[in-house]
């Protein structure tokens, strides 16, 4: 650990004399190749400092990015991280097959129940308290105070959904790291996986209706239903196509896993941009193919359909650790603090009711399924995460609702960044207390 | 998004590539030589640019300096691994002579020449002409290893000795050149010789090993310990990619902080083997996307700039025939050496692009010029190249029809 503490001497000594100190008088922001260089070392540094004691690397990661990003030390600007922005495109592609890929049907197939039990019960748990919740402050909260109670359910049902939504990359990030394996593994993983559907379909109701109830569309329109299963159905479709071409590029030309996965990522992530594009100028529609739902698909192809699912999974994993480092860095840099600072007290609300609910829908899911092996009793604490698809979800209310999109922005994204900091240590404590962690299943690895 | 396309497109060229390219094949006289060598991916990048596809605008093209500095940085820090002081006393000191006379002379040969084609013609800046010429020089006086390794594999060379001082020359005089690259950089720190002076120089000098020290220990110091390969990957990137940064914040040399960088990590890293294999790994794949680049960047400027890669061509020809025939009249191998043997070391690639694109991203104002003269001079020397080794080598070369005929055979009974 000294080693590592005395690199991460250097390495910021060395920005705080270039960066900070004026000695060479250059101004000016940092280039966005130093600030990766940068962030790459001290979040690795950090992140092994924080396992040391007992926490997740990736804790480490997200918080070297939030420490030495433009709220704090400010080596990482805003601009350098809006630049990085298409390397959170290209991991977030990479976590995704990674995702897909770590659903092997053969060992969910038992676990099936309890999996369905637990998308339903949270979902229908934690949607209801949240929103319940919500609405019963409503009158409070200074922007709602002056709706009608129809407005302020339809707007504290927005809240609801995103409260549903997961994180798969933390999930897969620290699945990785603790190298984790288990029926209490596949079940939170696969649960958090799928549920990435399930959001973008609730989603899409609760907004529609929003609409209705703000008035600021017309009447409700029956037809997204439709457009939203083609949207699911297009990306599930492209996703197994785009599985087997993989397997054939790695047959026929025998080029890496990685290599392809991250030029196919970028090209997933152009082919839905252009989709949507094309849809909306010639047809007037909008059709938005979830890009991280193909490449979830593609993964799920090549673990499931073909030979080289255990190969896949290998590969993967040998050069995933540069890109996790980036990757929570980036979005550790990226955290609004202004809105953690503006909006820290309805957010805390929001995240005990939404942490009392997630424990409250899996205990009662096992119930449902009758789980005996314990398994639902620790489920809750690997649900807790929220990151990039919250995020995303909520800029899209920002974009439909610019009336009053900011302000649900605001709580939302400091709720979302205290799940994002605490959810990956109440994961890897849960995986440790079910004894499915390496070290525990192979003391002596 | 469409910088996204480009970052795309380049990596799964360039991944692609590095298998299909500079593969063993069978030997091809003529234009055939410009595919394979890596030359294609110049124009390549050239269709792929502003004046092709329009996919690596120059927009695009600036927001991919990051790779680039991380590329040129990587390479710097390849050539520093090799660097390596106790291996370098086990090598030959008769070559190692050879090398550095041969670079020398052709360095100094073009350097003149150089300047005084620019001088004449007056292409770039007063101040700059200097600095350029220099550059022009140090790219000059590497060779790329691709010619040998094709007539090899078509030939079977009954002096092997001289094989191997060619590909000793191919391998080592790349030092040389970045030696001589960051020499010039060091007298010129702000471009010109009006600006000269001693400290400002030594400031250079301090700050440029500084920047290469610094990173280097942070890797010593994270690989001291117990460490996964994937936990290696990311020092590595990250130390290559800060060097890079740091250098491109203070406005100097990506290329020369890589190489000191490299150099001290060859000497005090316990794990330089494993830095090394990782590094090497990717070598061909960033050298494509650096040629990609070049070839995107290429704004093709007829003229006198044609004139000057002329120029540039035909002393670095003369240099290095001069060259190799007064090393090895100094230091004279125990086998019979050709007089022209220069002409078969004047194959042209990836440092010589690198050089040239560090350069260029220091003093924008120089690429439209540098990189039409290299990337001219790199397309001729890939295509005259093979040739002219086996024009050299000719008396000790036999075709290896059977290598092919064996390959042919163990095609046809897989089928």
């Amino acid at each position: 650990m000294q080693n590592r503490i005395i690199s991460l001497m250097i390495v910021v000594g060395t920005m705080f004399l270039v960066v900070s100190s004026g000695l060479f008088g250059i101004k000016g922001e940092v280039s966005p190749s130093l600030v990766l260089g940068f962030m790459l070392l001290s979040a690795y540094c950090i992140g092994f400092i924080l396992a040391r004691i007992g926490l997740p690397q990736i804790t480490g990661y997200i918080f070297a990015g939030l420490f030495f990003g433009p709220f704090f030390v400010d080596y990482c600007s805003s601009r350098a991280v809006a630049d990085l922005g298409f390397l959170n495109s290209l991991a977030l592609a990479f976590i995704a097959f990674c995702a897909g890929g770590e659903l092997k049907l053969s060992s969910i197939r038992s676990k099936l129940k309890i999996i369905l039990c637990l998308i339903g019960g949270v979902t229908a748990v934690v949607f209801t308290g949240v929103t319940l919740s919500v609405f019963l402050i409503s009158p409070y909260i200074p922007f709602l105070s002056g709706y009608n109670l129809y407005v302020r359910l339809a707007v504290s049902a927005i809240f609801g959904v995103i409260s549903v939504a997961r994180s798969p990359s933390s999930a897969i990030a620290i699945i990785s790291e603790t190298k984790a394996k288990g029926d209490y593994t596949d079940t939170v993983l696969g649960v958090t996986v799928v549920m990435d559907v399930v959001i973008i379909i609730l989603f899409a109701v609760v907004i529609s209706v929003c609409q209705v109830a703000l008035a600021s569309s017309g009447g409700m329109d029956a037809s997204f239903v439709l457009y939203l299963l083609l949207e699911i159905v297009i990306a599930l479709v492209s996703g197994f196509l785009l599985g087997k071409i993989i397997v054939f590029l790695i047959e026929k030309v025998k080029v890496e896993f990685p290599v392809v996965i991250a030029g196919m990522g970028f090209i997933v992530i152009k082919f839905c941009h252009f989709m949507g594009e094309y849809f909306h100028d010639f047809y007037d529609v909008s059709l938005n193919i979830e890009p991280l739902l193909i490449c979830m698909a593609a993964g799920f192809t090549i673990q499931n359909f073909s030979k080289y699912g255990s190969t896949f999974l290998r590969r993967m994993d040998r050069v995933s650790l540069p890109i996790y480092v980036a990757f929570f860095a980036i979005t550790g840099a990226s955290i609004n603090m202004d809105a953690l600072r503006s909006s820290w007290f309805l957010g805390l609300i929001i995240v005990l009711v939404r942490t009392l609910m997630i424990f409250m829908g899996s205990r009662l899911s096992g119930k449902i399924a009758g789980d005996t092996k314990g398994i639902c009793k620790n489920a809750w604490l690997g649900f807790i995460t929220q990151a990039g698809v919250s995020l995303g979800l909520l800029s899209e209310v920002v974009r439909r609702f610019p009336e009053i999109g900011g302000d649900i922005q605001s709580i939302l994204v400091a709720a979302i960044t205290a799940n994002q900091i605490v959810g990956p240590v109440a994961f890897k404590y849960a995986l440790n207390k079910v004894g499915e962690t390496k070290k525990q299943l192979m003391p002596n690895a | 998004m469409k910088l996204l396309l480009a970052i795309a497109l380049i990596s799964l060229i360039a991944l692609i590539g590095s298998r299909l390219t500079f593969f063993s094949r069978r030997l091809t006289m003529g234009l055939k030589n410009i595919i394979f060598t890596g030359t294609e991916y110049i124009f390549l990048g050239f269709f792929l640019g502003s004046w092709g596809l329009n996919i690596l605008d120059i927009e695009t093209l600036k927001k991919l300096e990051p790779f680039l500095l991380f590329g040129l940085s990587w390479i710097g820090f390849l050539f520093g691994l090799q660097f390596e002081v106790k291996r370098l006393k086990v090598l030959p000191r008769r070559y190692f002579s050879i090398t550095a006379i041969q670079s020398f002379i052709v360095f100094v040969l073009v350097s003149s020449a150089a300047w005084i084609a620019l001088k004449f013609f007056q292409l770039l800046p007063e101040h700059l002409i200097l600095l350029a010429s220099i550059t022009l020089g140090s790219s000059a006086s590497c060779t790329a290893q691709s010619a040998i390794a094709i007539v090899n594999h078509n030939f079977r060379i009954e002096n092997r000795g001289l094989l191997e001082l060619m590909r000793y020359i191919s391998s080592v005089d790349g030092l040389f050149a970045l030696l001589f690259f960051a020499a010039a950089l060091c007298i010129l720190p702000n471009g010109g010789l009006v600006s000269f002076g001693f400290l400002k120089s030594l400031g250079w000098l301090t700050v440029s090993i500084a920047m290469g020290v610094l990173p280097a220990l942070v890797l010593i110091f994270l690989s001291s310990t117990r460490f996964t390969q994937q936990e290696y990957m990311v020092f590595l990137i990250g130390v290559i990619m800060f060097c890079g940064g740091l250098a491109e914040r203070l406005h100097y040399s990506s290329l020369v902080a890589g190489l000191v960088c490299g150099i001290v990590t060859a000497n005090f890293c316990p794990h330089r083997l494993r830095a090394l294999s990782i590094v090497v790994h990717a070598e061909k794949s960033i050298y494509i996307s650096l040629l990609i680049l070049l070839g995107a960047g290429w704004q093709f400027k007829a003229g006198a700039v044609l004139i000057v890669a002329a120029v540039y061509f035909f002393s670095r020809l003369v240099g290095k025939i001069i060259g190799v025939f007064t090393a090895t009249k100094i230091f004279k191998p125990k086998y019979k050496v050709p007089p022209q043997l220069g002409l078969g070391l004047i194959s042209e690639g990836g440092l010589a692009v690198a050089i040239i694109i560090n350069v260029t991203l220091l003093y924008p104002v120089l690429s439209d010029s540098l990189i039409t003269i290299i990337v001219l001079s790199v397309i001729v020397n890939e295509y005259i190249s093979p040739a002219l080794i086996v024009k050299q080598l000719g008396d000790v070369l036999h075709f290896a029809e059977d290598r092919f005929q064996k390959v042919k055979d163990h095609e046809a009974d897989t089928e």
